[in-house]
C-alpha cells in the first residue's frame, strides 16, 4: 500500500510501489520460514517455574543447543532426517533455567526458575 | 438459511445396523478427536462413501487423496457406525451450523448416539503416563448409562466450548443422544496417546475391537505428519480451548 499519494516523477512512483512489494514478499518469506522452523510448544507456569514443552519428533538430542540471553531463550535442534528447527521464546524476570530431554518421545521440557520477589 | 451451509453428497446410502453411532472427528484440542477418526478411518475397516461441502464454512482447500482432490469434511461408515472427520481446520463460526447439520443427519440416519471425541489440556500431561477420560452427555438418560459402564469418569463441573460444545446443545434440543469423551491431553501439541485411550473406551461402549498400539508406537510419526494441521487449528480457531474444568477456569 503506497502511503504518499502523489509523485512528481512517474520513475519515483514505479521505485516506491515495488519497493513496497519487496517489503511484502520479504515479511512472507520470513512467515513461511517460521512456519516451517518453529517447532509446536505449548506452556505453563507456576508460582516458582515456567515451563515449556517443545515437540520435535525424532529429535537428534546431540544437536540440542539452548542459551538464554537478554530476555530471551533461543533453542535450536535437528531432528534424525536432519531438519532444522529453531525457536525463540521471551523470558522475563527469570533466574536461571533446566533443560530435560525426554527420551524416545521428542519432547524438551525447559523448566524456567522464576526471579524470587 | 443455516440449512443450506451445508450440503452433502453421497455415492449411496449406507444401511446401518441397530444401534447405530456416529463419531465425529474435527480438529481442536491436541487434535484428539481427529486423530482418533483418522486411525479409525485406515485401521477400523470404515469406507468413504459421501463429501460434505459448504462455500461459506469450509476454506478454499481440497484434501488430494490417491490423486483426487476431495472435500476435506468427508463421511465413512461401517456395519454400525458412520464417522464424520475434517482434514483441515474450520472456522469458530462454523461451529454452530454444522453443529446443526451434524445432528439433522444423524436424525435422517436414525442413528441412536452421537460420539464426539476431545482433549482437556492439563498443565503437566508430559508427566502423566495414561490420560484420564471424563464424559460429558446431552442428556439425563445417557449420563446414567454412561455412569454404569465405568469406562470413564463423569466430568463433573465446568466449561466446554470449541466444535463440540454446539453439537452438544443441538443434540439436546433436538432429543438425539449425543456424548463427548474428553482425554486430558495438551493444548498445542497432537497428542495420539489421548486418541488411543478415547478409542479404546469407544471401541469397549460400541463393542468393535480396535488395537491401537501402533498409535502409541508411531505417536511421533503422527505428530510430526500433523504438525501443519496442529498450527493452522491455532490459527483458524483462536478460542479452541475446548474444555476446562471449573478449578482453574
Amino acid at each position: 500500500m503506497i502511503k504518499m499519494p502523489a509523485f512528481r516523477d512517474l520513475y519515483d512512483l514505479v521505485k516506491k510501489m515495488m519497493e513496497e512489494e519487496e517489503k511484502e514478499f520479504k515479511k512472507m518469506e520470513e512467515e513461511i520460514e517460521k512456519e516451517f522452523n518453529e517447532p509446536l510448544y505449548t506452556y505453563y507456569e507456576t508460582d516458582k517455574e515456567i515451563y515449556y514443552i517443545v515437540d520435535v519428533p525424532h529429535l537428534e538430542s546431540q544437536s540440542l543447543y539452548i542459551k538464554m540471553e537478554n530476555n530471551k531463550l533461543e533453542l535450536s535442534c535437528k531432528d534424525k532426517y536432519g531438519k532444522c528447527y529453531h525457536l525463540e521464546l521471551p523470558v522475563n524476570n527469570v533466574e536461571k533455567y533446566d533443560v530435560d530431554v525426554v527420551r524416545n518421545k521428542g519432547f524438551i521440557k525447559i523448566i524456567l526458575k522464576k526471579k524470587s520477589a | 438459511m443455516s440449512k443450506l451451509s451445508f450440503e452433502i453428497r453421497e455415492s449411496y446410502i449406507p444401511q446401518l445396523t441397530k444401534p447405530s453411532y456416529m463419531i465425529i472427528g474435527l480438529p481442536d484440542a491436541g487434535l484428539v478427536g481427529e486423530i482418533a477418526t483418522e486411525f479409525l478411518i485406515e485401521k477400523g475397516g470404515f469406507k468413504e462413501y459421501g463429501e460434505v461441502f459448504s462455500k461459506k464454512y469450509i476454506p478454499p482447500v481440497m484434501h488430494v487423496t490417491n490423486g483426487v482432490a476431495k472435500s476435506p469434511l468427508r463421511v465413512y461408515h461401517n456395519v454400525n457406525t458412520i464417522i464424520l472427520h475434517a482434514w483441515t481446520a474450520l472456522p469458530a463460526s462454523s461451529a454452530y451450523p454444522l453443529a446443526e447439520f451434524i445432528v439433522d443427519y444423524a436424525k435422517k440416519y436414525g442413528i441412536d448416539t452421537i460420539i464426539s471425541i476431545t482433549g482437556v489440556p492439563i498443565p503437566n500431561r508430559l508427566d502423566i503416563e495414561k490420560p484420564t477420560a471424563y464424559w460429558i452427555a446431552s442428556e439425563e438418560g445417557l449420563s446414567e448409562e454412561l455412569s454404569n459402564t465405568n469406562l470413564m469418569q463423569k466430568f463433573d463441573d465446568g466449561y466446554i466450548a470449541g466444535p463440540y460444545a454446539p453439537i452438544l446443545l443441538e443434540a439436546s434440543r433436538k432429543n438425539v443422544r449425543n456424548f463427548v469423551v474428553v482425554v486430558e491431553s495438551f493444548l498445542d501439541i497432537p497428542d495420539p496417546e489421548a486418541s488411543a485411550v478415547a478409542l479404546d473406551i469407544i471401541s469397549k461402549y460400541i463393542g468393535f475391537s480396535i488395537d491401537v498400539s501402533s498409535l502409541l508406537k508411531e505417536a511421533e510419526e503422527i505428530r510430526a505428519k500433523i504438525k501443519g494441521l496442529m498450527e493452522q487449528t491455532k490459527k483458524e480457531l483462536p478460542s479452541y480451548s475446548s474444555v476446562r474444568p471449573m478449578s482453574y477456569a
